[in-house]
Parts: C-alpha cells; structure tokens; sequence
C-alpha cells in the first residue's frame, strides 16, 4: 500500500529504501521500513524521539549496513558503491556536528571535495574543486565570511557551513538530520527555504511539525521503528496522526493562507 | 599565475627558515656540553665530514662532535619529530586533545621489556645490555599495543577501537604494565637497578651512536610521510566520526592503519630513547595557533618544532648540571607544563 500511494507520481523512485531492519543487540531499531523519496522532492521524516529518524538516515547515508533490506539510489544499489562513489551520491547534515579546532569555513567546505580527489587527497584529479566550494559557498550566503574561522560562526551560520560541504559532495540526495534544531526561527526558515531551492532530492528529519508542512511535499512517519503512514503531508498530518504517533490531542486544519496543513495542539492526549 | 608563484615564495621562504632554524639549534647543540667547543672548531669538523677543507681539525675535536655529539643531535631531531607526529594524528582521530603517542600503551610495554633486561639479566643470553635493551623495549611495546588493541575491538561492531574504549583500554594495560615493572624493580632489583630503571622510564639520548641515529632519522622520515599521505582524511575527522564517514573516509581502516603506524614508530624510538613524556602532547597544541588546523601544514611543522624543541631539552640535559645528566623527561616536563597553562589559560579566554 506504501508504494502505491507514494509512486502516483509516475515516475521511478530516487530513493528506493525497502525492507530496512536494524537490530542492536536485542532491539530492532528499524523494522521492515519502506521509503520512497522522488527526484527534487522533499520528503520529510517525523516522529518521536527514538523513532528511528536518525539510524534510517544513516542507513539511507550509507553509514550502517542494515540487518535486512537495502538501499537504492538513482538505479544503483548503495553498498554496491565504494566509499568515496557513496559519497558522491548521498551527502548528510548532522544534527548538530561541532568541533574545537579552528578551521576556516572555506576548508570546512572544501572537505567536501575529498570523495572527488585521489585516494589520499590528492588534488590533481579535481581541478574545479576550488570552484565548487566557491560556488557552494555563494550559494549559502557564506561567500564573505569564506576566511573566517568556525569558532566565530553564529549556530545558523555553522549549519550553513555544513550545507556548503555537503553541496561541494555534488550529491544526488541531501540528508538532514534535524538540521533546524539549535537555530532561531528565522534561520530555520532561511535554512530550510534554501534546501528547497536547491532542486535536489532532500529527505529531513524533522521535529517541528509546522516546519514539515511548509517545507515538505511528503512525509514518511516513524513510530518504533516502523513506518506509521506516509504520503503526500497535506494528507498524511492529521489529528488522528497527533494521538496515535505523539500523543497530542490537537487539530490539523488547512491553512487560512497557505493553503497547507497547520496544527494547533491542545496538549497531551489522554491515551498515550 | 601570481598567487601560485607567491604561494611557492611563501613556502619556500618556510622551508629555508625551518632549515636555518634546525641548522642554528644544532650547531649550538654540537658545540654544547661538558666540554664546550668554540662554533667555528664545530663549523669546521662538520665541514671537512662533508668533504671540505678543515684540515686542522684534530682528532680529538673530531672524535667529540663528529662520533659523539653529532648522532645525539641528529637522534633528538628525530625522536622529537616522531612523537610530535604521533600527537598530532592520534589528537585528530580521538578527537581527544590529551591524546599522546604513548595512548595505545606503548611506552608502558616497553617499560616492561626495559625493566625485564636491567633488572632481571644483561648479559643472560649473551649480548650486550645496549643492543639488549632497544630490542625488548621494543617487543615490549608491541604485546603491550597488541593486547590494547585486541581490547579495544572485543565484539567487533561499530565500536570497534573507538577512541573512547581505545584510551580505556589504554589506561587498563598502562596500569598491569605498571604493576609488573614496580613489583620486580622493588622486589628483585638489586644495587642501582631502581635507579636505572627510573633514569630509562624518564628517557636519555645518551650513548646513541651512529647506527641508531640513522635508523631514527629514518622512522621520523617515514612517520612524517605516512602521516602527510593521510592528511586529509584527518581533515575529514574534525567534525567527527559521522561526518567523516560520510565523506566517504573508511573511518575503521583509517583507524586501524593510523593507530598501529604510529604505536610502531613511538615504539621504534622509545626503544632507543626510552619514554619521552609531554612533546607528543603539547607541541600539535603549540603549532597550530601558528600555522593553522590542515594536517598538510601541522604535521611538518609539529615535526620540525617536536625535534628542535627535544634537540634543546636533550642538549640542556647534558650541559646544565656538570658532569651529570638531568633526565631528559624531567626537562620536556619542565617545558610542557607551563605550555600547556599558557594554552589552557588562552583557550578559556576565547
């Protein structure tokens, strides 16, 4: 049923994720989950914490190898690619990756030509990679503070930065992993408006349910590990969906404006 | 064409700077010491070595900076090169900026194989205690970073030689490594063995000949371009393990092929310098205000600042107090310290 409500749109699936299952230990983290995310698309991934939002981007990263089930990008089997092929196929921004080290932003950014230089960094097989961070970086508004250090970045500034690198991967596919979470709102929006317009195929994780509706053409929603419901997010968020996946009682109405989907909760839903 | 060629300029003028800079230190270092030879007398032995003139050098000169001094400084360069290096590539993959060479257990094991030969029997298999030594410093080490690493990966998985179990395991063998050498120093040293087992753990340069001068220069040549080869991908670890994994770095191989390279290299020069606390630790810290965070420029340069700074903590040794040594480990400590200070007190201004 999962697949035949999210490939009306007639085409073949970018991303085709079927059957994932991850085990730790005595869990299943992730149990029989499907997804499909289509070509410049965005897909919104929801839920609560300890859905499983996390270990499925991975997994659709490449990072984990699943107990069961596989990966498809663009035709091609994921863990048939090698790291650096992988890596030019599917880029991750992580939830909220920071370090002490006082790199400039414009080589934080050029880490993400590694997968298209030799084996051990050489640079001689990527002539435009100077380019491609340059552009990366006008992209995301990060031109002019390209010499700065990270230290110095603002949050919103720093998940830019991520972005710019996972841009200069050139990839096919753009995984975020609640890419939003330490930013004000203004910078969630920017952020997430400028996602959009990059015409690639992004799958997020999300949080704020506000946000997926404004953002996303479609969700795919985890609950212990399996996908609860998924389609188009003007259908698929509804109050029904409030209760039984986070427990809130509240409405889902259409937006007076908008015309997507707008929640107003009421609180915690008495079943939970 | 004009940034490349500036760019060219620029590193040029680096390379002759750090050139001048060790050449300075050690001809001060080879003039230095219990008997202190005017600079041109050591000018001149160097030169007439090199094929050039100074034919009045007479052979007692030649004898004390050529075949005594000369392997001394070279091996400090090198061994100062080597654990620097170390420092910094293990910082970077632990993500841990007390991370040292001496992290997987090294020095430890080879400990336990110095202590074995001093204490236990020179001589018993019928050679020397100097080749001795190095040798079961040496398979020390090894067993020592082979049972940390056997630790570190037990049930294989992603955690796998994580840093987190990795410096664990570290501690753990560090410490049953300590027991075995206090417990036969103590109990059956006899005459100044304590004190020489105290003097090998705080490291000396002293009595390196030749041979094993150019063996060390030849493991810091090799540790510094293995370490550059992989540059980048410790570039790719700044932001974590995700993150480099997802640059398409295989971060268990990377791991792998990093920490058992540079507890081989630690292990080669502790063998011969016994354990030399506190450069592997501080000098990454002190270069990288300098010249930045690429691992393409903080390696050479860790190197270059690790091997004169031991240079003048092994010639400061030998010279300060009159025919005695100061344990070279004391001295670096001595350095290391208020370094250290001076960095944390810096950083928790920012």
């Amino acid at each position: 049923m999962t697949h035949r409500k999210l490939c009306a749109h007639g085409e073949t699936p970018d991303v085709l994720a079927t059957g994932l299952t991850v085990r730790l230990a005595d869990r299943t983290i992730l149990d029989r989950v499907d997804l499909f995310a289509h070509g410049g698309r965005v897909t919104g991934l929801l839920g609560p914490n300890g859905s499983g939002k996390t270990t499925l981007l991975h997994v659709l990263a490449g990072l984990r190898t699943p107990d069961e089930g596989r990966v498809r990008v663009g035709g091609r089997t994921l863990t048939d690619l090698g790291h650096r092929a992988r890596a030019r196929t599917v880029a991750l921004v992580e939830q909220h990756a920071t370090t002490t080290s006082d790199l400039s932003v414009r080589h934080v950014v050029g880490l993400g030509r590694l997968p298209h230089c030799g084996r051990f960094g050489g640079r001689g097989n990527d002539p435009d990679g100077e380019a491609v961070v340059a552009r990366a970086l006008e992209l995301v508004g990060l031109a002019d503070l390209a010499d700065r250090g990270w230290g110095s970045l603002s949050g919103g500034e720093r998940q830019r930065a991520h972005l710019a690198r996972t841009l200069a991967q050139e990839p096919r596919v753009l995984l975020l992993d609640e890419p939003t979470n330490h930013l004000d709102l203004g910078q969630q929006l920017r952020f997430l408006s400028l996602a959009r317009e990059l015409g690639l195929t992004v799958i997020a994780a999300l949080h704020d349910l506000e946000l997926a509706a404004a953002y996303c053409d479609d969700v795919v929603v985890l609950r212990h590990g399996r996908v609860h419901a998924d389609g188009p997010v003007t259908t698929t968020l509804n109050a029904t969906l409030l209760r039984e996946v986070y427990g809130v009682a509240g409405t889902v109405s259409s937006h007076p404006r908008f015309l997507r989907p707008h929640v107003v909760w009421d609180g915690p839903s008495q079943e939970v | 064409m004009v940034a490349p060629v500036r760019r060219a300029v620029g590193w040029g003028l680096l390379v002759a700077g750090a050139a001048l800079v060790v050449m300075i230190s050690a001809a001060v270092a080879l003039a230095a010491g219990s008997v202190d030879v005017a600079l041109d007398r050591v000018v001149a032995v160097v030169l007439r070595r090199c094929g050039f003139g100074g034919a009045d050098v007479t052979v007692l000169e030649d004898q004390l900076i050529w075949q005594l001094r000369m392997p001394r400084v070279l091996g400090a360069l090198a061994v100062g090169a080597v654990l620097a290096v170390c420092g910094a590539v293990l910082q970077a993959l632990t993500r841990n900026d007390l991370a040292d060479p001496f992290l997987l257990g090294v020095s430890s094991g080879a400990s336990v194989g110095a202590v074995t030969v001093i204490v236990l029997g020179a001589g018993t298999v019928g050679l020397a205690a100097h080749t001795l030594l190095p040798i079961a410093a040496f398979i020390g080490a090894l067993v020592a970073l082979a049972t940390v690493l056997l630790i570190a990966s037990l049930g294989g998985g992603t955690t796998a030689l994580s840093p987190h179990r990795t410096i664990l395991a570290g501690v753990a063998v560090a410490h049953l490594c300590g027991a075995y050498t206090s417990i036969v120093t103590l109990m059956r040293g006899e005459g100044d063995a304590a004190r020489r087992v105290l003097s090998w753990t705080l490291g000396s340069l002293a009595g390196l000949r030749w041979d094993s001068a150019a063996f060390l220069l030849f493991v810091a040549a090799i540790a510094l371009a293995w370490s550059l080869a992989y540059a980048q991908r410790l570039d790719a670890f700044t932001f974590g393990e995700t993150s480099a994994r997802s640059l398409g770095i295989p971060v268990t191989a990377t791991r792998w092929s990093l920490m058992i390279g540079t507890a081989l290299v630690t292990a080669a020069s502790v063998a011969f310098a016994g354990v030399i606390g506190f450069v592997g630790l501080v000098v990454p810290h002190l270069v990288r205000p300098v010249v930045g965070h690429r691992h393409r420029a903080v390696l050479p340069a860790a190197a270059l600042a690790g091997g004169v700074l031991l240079l003048w903590a092994d010639t400061a040794a030998r010279s300060i107090v009159p025919r005695q040594e100061v344990p070279i480990g004391a001295l670096t400590a001595l350095i290391g310290v208020p370094a250290l200070v001076w960095l944390l007190a810096r950083r928790s201004r920012a």
